[in-house]
C-alpha cells in the first residue's frame, strides 16, 4: 500500500481544518500531484473491545452503540443479532420490521450528513446547509420514535424496546413524502451543477478491478461497479421481505459516489414506506423472560454477524464462554476496508483534492480505530497473535523503546495501525 | 445538462422562506413524549431490588441498603448516558426518563442525587 | 481645489469615513444575503463593526520567522491603495472628486495593490501554508487581471479617452452603449469576484485545505486592516463597475446642484448595492474551483470574450461614424 516513493512529504493531520476526526496522512508529492500516501489511523482508539469484556451483554449494547454516532444502530443490531443467534431466539416479525425501519432511517441520516460534508469540502457551503436542514426531517422522526436523535437505543436482546404507534406510522409516511421531494431536487441539481462536476468528475477514480482486489465495501465499492450489499447477499432483519434495488455505478469517481449515495437515499425511502405500510402485528420481544435470566443462559460458542451499515459491510465477531460477559468481541468496520482505496485514489490526484477524496469514502475514524498488528511469522512461527501473546509483545515493544532501541522500523513498510 | 448556477432558482426561492433555525433559548422546541432526558426517581414504589444498578452500563446508579432497613438510591447525572435501560429494568416503575436536558453546571456535587428511605 | 475641499474629499466623502461606513454596511449585506440563501438567520447589522472592534482589541503577534518590517507594513499598503482609488471614481455626478487623463489606469493599478499586499504579507509570514496561499494568490492574479483590464478598456475605447470622468460623461450622453458593454460587465463581475478571492475563486484562501492561506499568521490590528481592505475593495470595485458599465449616475447625471448630488448619491448606492447583492448570490450557488481550473475559466473563456468585446466596441464605433 505504501511503497518507498521519493518526493516532498507533506503531513496532513491529525489536526487539520479539513478532517472531522484525527488521522494522519503523509502525502508524497511531486509539485501539486500526489505520488503516494501513508496513513496513520488509530488516534481515536478508546479500548472498546477491551472495555466490552468486563460488561454484561446487556450493557455492551449501549457501549457498542457509542462506537460511532452515525452507525450506532448498525453496531447494536449486529451485536444483538449475534447474541440472539447464540441463544437461539426467534425475533418476532414486528420487531424485525421496526429494526429495518430504524436502520433505513439511519442510512438516510448518514448519507445526508455525508452530502453536507462533501459540499463543505468542495467549498459548496450552500449545499451543506440545505442537506443538513433536510436531514432534520429524519432526525426529528427518529426522536419521535426512539427518544433520541443520535443514539437510538432501540435494540435489546430478543427484540426492540419501543413500539411504533399508528400515529407515528402516519407521521413516517408523511415525512417520507416531504423527503422524497427534497431528494428529487438533489438528484436533479447536484450531479448537473457544473462547478460540482469540475471538482468531482474523474477525481479519485478507483477501477472495478482495484475495488474488487481491495474488497471495497458499501457505496464506495458499489460506485466502482461491485454489486455488494449485505441486505441482498445475506439478508437479516426484515430485508428478505423488502423489495429494493442495489444501486451501482460504473465510473468509480467521486461524482459516482455522490450519485450512488443520493440514489440510495431514494431506495431507503422506498424501503421505509414498505416497512411502515406492511408492518405486521405482534410482540416486540422474543421471550417474556427478564434480562437476567437470558444473560445467564448464554451458551459457549462463537458467532459472526454481518450488517449493511451506511458505510458498507459491518462484521461483528463474538465469542462467549458461558458467563454473562463476553470472552472476545472483534469488530471489522467498513471504513477500514475502504482505506486502501483512498491511497489508490490519492495517487495521481492534486493536493487540493485530498479533503474531498478522503471524505469520499465517508470515513469514520472512531469506527476504524481497532488495533491491527501485522506479523512476519517470526514469533513462535505463527502468523497470528492471541491475546496473551499480543500483550507480551506490547510490553516487550514498550520496554525496547524505553531502553532507547529503535522501535519504529524503517519508514515506508506496511505497519498497519501500530503506533 | 451540466451548467453552473443550477442552484440559483432554489437559492432565490429560499430567500423568501422562513429561517430554518430556532432562536434558542428564546424559543424552545417541544420535545416528543419519548425523549430520554435526566432520570426521575420516585422513592414510593421502589423496593430496593437494585436491578437498575445491575443493568446500568455507565455505573451511574448506586443502591445500598443500610442495617436498619433503609435503602439509599444514588444517581449521578454526569455519568448517565440516557439510554433508558434503568427505566426498562425497574419492576415497579419507580424510575422514569424525564424531559430535562439542560443539565450543565459548574458544580460537580450538583450532579449527584441521593434518596434515603425506609423499606 | 482648496485645502478644505481636499480634506473633505479625502477624509469624509468619498474618502475614509464614507468608505469605512459603506464597507461595513456592504459586508453586512453580503453576509446576510449569503445566510438567507442558505436558510439561516445571518448576523445582526452591527456585526461587521463588532468584528472590526474585537480584532482591534486583540494582540497582534509578530511570528519569529517573519520578516518584521514587510510583515507589519503589508496591511496598510493595500488599504491605502483602495482608499485612494475611490477619489477618481465618480459618485454624485459625472465628475469624480479628482480626475486627470489616464486615471483609469491608475485606478486599476491601485485596485491591484491589495493582492500584492496580501502576497508580501503572506510570503514574509514565515509559514509554509501562508506561502502556498500567496503562491495561489499571485497565480490567480495572472488569471483575472488581463480579462479585467480588457473589460475596463472597452468603455475607454468607446469613449476615446482614459479619463474615468470623461468615460462616464460619454456613456451618460450615449446610454445605449451600456447594452454594448454587457459582456464586459459580466467579465468585470467575475474578475472582481476573483480579485476579492470569494467563492468560486477562493482557492488561495480555501478554508478546508489551507486554513486561511496568506492570512494565517495575522491577528489583531493587522488582521482587522486586511479584512477592512477586503470590504473596501468590494465597495470600490463595485463603484468602478457601476461607473464603467452602468453609466455611473445615469439617468440623473445632468441634474445640477444639491438636488443633483443627492440624487446622484442615491443612484450610486442603489447600483453598487445591486452589484454587491449579485456577487453575494454568486458566492452562494457555486462550489470552489481548483487553482488551475480558475485559470482555465479565465484564459479559455473570459479572455476571448474580452477581445471579442473590444472588437464589438470598435465595430459599433465605426458604425456610429457612418463608416460601416
Amino acid at each position: 500500500m505504501s511503497e518507498d516513493v521519493s518526493g516532498t512529504k507533506i503531513p496532513v493531520g491529525p489536526q487539520h481544518p479539513s478532517l472531522k476526526e484525527p488521522a494522519n496522512f503523509t502525502l508524497t508529492v511531486d509539485g501539486e500531484v500526489i505520488t503516494g500516501a501513508d496513513l496513520k489511523l488509530s488516534y481515536n482508539h478508546r479500548g472498546i473491545e477491551q472495555a466490552a469484556l468486563s460488561k454484561t451483554y446487556l450493557e455492551n449494547i449501549y457501549l457498542l452503540e457509542r462506537i460511532c454516532g452515525i452507525c450506532s444502530h448498525a453496531h447494536t443490531s449486529s451485536f444483538v443479532t449475534g447474541v440472539e443467534d447464540l441463544l437461539d431466539l426467534d425475533v418476532p416479525r414486528r420487531a424485525n420490521y421496526i429494526r429495518t425501519l430504524i436502520g433505513e432511517l439511519e442510512r438516510i441520516h448518514s448519507h445526508m450528513l455525508w452530502l453536507g460534508v462533501a459540499g463543505h469540502e468542495i467549498g459548496f457551503d450552500t449545499l451543506w446547509q440545505y442537506a443538513w436542514r433536510d436531514r432534520e426531517i429524519v432526525l426529528d422522526l427518529l426522536e419521535e420514535i426512539t427518544g433520541n436523535r443520535i443514539h437510538y437505543s432501540i435494540n435489546t436482546i430478543g427484540g426492540v424496546r419501543q413500539d411504533l404507534t399508528d400515529e407515528q406510522r402516519e407521521t413516517v409516511l408523511a415525512k417520507m413524502d416531504e423527503l422524497e421531494e427534497r431528494i428529487d431536487f438533489y438528484l436533479e441539481t447536484v450531479p448537473n451543477e457544473e462547478t460540482v462536476r469540475m471538482r468531482c468528475e474523474d477525481v479519485g477514480t478507483v477501477s472495478t478491478e482495484l475495488a474488487r482486489e481491495y474488497c471495497a465495501a458499501g457505496p464506495v465499492g458499489r460506485a466502482s461497479g461491485l454489486p455488494v450489499d449485505v441486505r441482498r447477499d445475506a439478508p437479516y432483519a426484515a430485508y428478505d421481505e423488502m423489495d429494493f434495488d442495489v444501486i451501482t455505478d460504473t465510473a468509480g469517481d467521486l461524482l459516482a459516489r455522490t450519485t450512488v449515495r443520493i440514489r440510495e437515499v431514494a431506495e431507503s425511502i422506498s424501503i421505509i414506506r414498505q416497512a411502515a405500510k406492511g408492518i405486521p402485528d405482534g410482540d416486540l420481544k422474543a421471550t417474556p423472560q427478564p434480562m437476567q435470566a437470558l444473560l445467564a443462559q448464554i451458551p459457549e460458542g462463537d458467532v459472526v454477524s454481518r450488517y449493511e451499515a451506511p458505510r458498507g459491510e459491518l462484521i461483528h465477531y463474538l465469542r462467549s464462554d458461558g458467563t454473562d460477559t463476553p470472552e472476545r468481541i472483534h469488530i471489522r468496520v467498513p471504513t477500514l476496508a475502504n482505506w486502501p482505496t483512498v491511497v489508490e485514489a490519492l495517487r495521481g490526484s492534486y493536493i487540493a483534492d485530498t479533503p474531498i477524496v478522503v471524505a469520499g469514502i465517508d470515513p469514520c475514524i472512531s469506527c476504524t480505530s481497532r488495533i491491527g498488528v501485522e506479523t512476519d511469522g517470526t514469533h513462535a512461527g505463527e502468523n497470528s497473535f492471541n491475546l496473551d501473546e499480543l500483550r507480551e509483545y506490547g510490553i516487550e515493544w514498550y520496554d525496547d523503546r524505553a531502553d532507547g532501541g529503535s522501535a519504529t522500523g524503517e519508514p515506508g513498510t506496511d505497519r498497519g495501525d501500530r503506533p | 445538462m451540466s451548467l453552473p448556477g443550477k442552484l440559483v432558482p432554489e437559492a432565490l426561492k429560499t430567500l423568501g422562506k422562513d429561517r430554518a433555525t430556532v432562536s434558542y433559548p428564546k424559543n424552545k422546541r417541544t420535545l416528543p413524549e419519548r425523549f430520554r432526558g435526566a432520570v426521575e426517581f420516585d422513592p414510593d414504589p421502589c423496593t430496593g431490588c437494585g436491578m437498575c444498578e445491575r443493568h446500568c452500563a455507565a455505573d451511574a446508579i448506586t443502591v445500598t441498603s443500610g442495617p436498619d432497613g433503609t435503602v439509599s438510591w444514588e444517581y449521578d447525572v454526569a455519568r448517565c448516558m440516557f439510554c433508558g435501560q434503568c427505566e426498562e429494568s425497574c419492576p415497579t416503575d419507580a424510575i422514569v426518563m424525564g424531559q430535562e436536558f439542560e443539565l450543565a453546571d459548574s458544580d460537580r456535587e450538583s450532579f449527584e442525587e441521593r434518596y434515603t428511605f425506609e423499606r | 481645489m482648496d485645502l478644505a475641499t481636499g480634506i473633505l474629499y479625502l477624509l469624509v466623502f468619498p474618502g475614509f469615513a464614507f468608505l469605512f461606513t459603506y464597507a461595513l454596511a456592504a459586508e453586512y449585506l453580503d453576509r446576510k444575503l449569503y445566510a438567507r440563501v442558505q436558510n439561516r438567520v445571518g448576523p445582526p447589522p452591527l456585526q461587521p463593526l463588532a468584528d472590526f472592534l474585537k480584532l482591534l482589541a486583540k494582540e497582534s503577534a509578530v511570528p519569529e520567522n517573519a520578516t518584521a518590517r514587510i510583515y507589519k507594513a503589508a496591511p496598510l499598503t493595500g488599504l491605502a491603495g483602495v482608499l485612494t482609488a475611490m477619489l477618481y471614481i465618480p459618485v454624485w455626478s459625472e465628475t469624480a472628486a479628482m480626475s486627470f487623463e489616464g486615471d483609469l489606469v491608475v485606478v486599476l493599478f491601485l485596485l491591484s495593490l491589495p493582492s500584492f499586499s496580501l502576497f508580501f504579507g503572506g510570503w514574509y509570514s514565515g509559514n509554509v501554508f501562508s506561502q502556498v496561499g500567496t503562491t495561489r494568490t499571485i497565480t490567480q492574479l495572472f488569471g483575472y487581471e488581463i480579462p479585467f483590464f480588457l473589460a475596463a478598456f472597452a468603455p475607454a475605447v468607446a469613449a476615446g479617452t482614459l479619463e474615468l470622468s470623461s468615460i462616464v460623461a460619454f456613456v451618460g450622453s450615449n446610454p445605449l452603449h451600456m447594452l454594448v458593454f454587457a459582456p464586459a460587465f459580466v467579465i468585470g463581475l467575475l474578475s472582481l469576484q476573483a480579485k476579492l478571492e470569494r467563492i468560486p475563486f477562493d482557492a488561495p484562501e480555501a478554508e478546508s485545505e489551507l486554513a486561511t492561506g496568506a492570512l494565517a499568521e495575522y491577528s489583531g490590528r493587522k488582521l482587522a486592516l486586511f479584512r477592512l481592505t477586503k470590504d473596501v475593495e468590494l465597495v470600490v470595485g463595485a463603484a468602478l463597475l457601476s461607473a464603467l458599465f452602468l453609466g455611473g449616475p445615469y439617468p440623473v447625471g445632468s441634474i445640477e446642484g444639491v438636488a443633483g448630488a443627492a440624487l446622484g448619491i442615491a443612484v450610486f448606492l442603489a447600483k453598487t448595492i445591486a452589484i454587491v447583492a449579485v456577487l453575494s448570490i454568486l458566492r452562494g450557488v457555486l462550489a470552489r474551483l481548483r487553482i488551475e481550473q480558475v485559470l482555465n475559466v479565465f484564459y479559455r473563456w473570459l479572455v476571448p470574450i474580452g477581445l471579442l468585446q473590444i472588437g464589438i466596441v470598435l465595430a459599433v464605433g465605426l458604425y456610429a461614424e457612418g463608416l460601416l
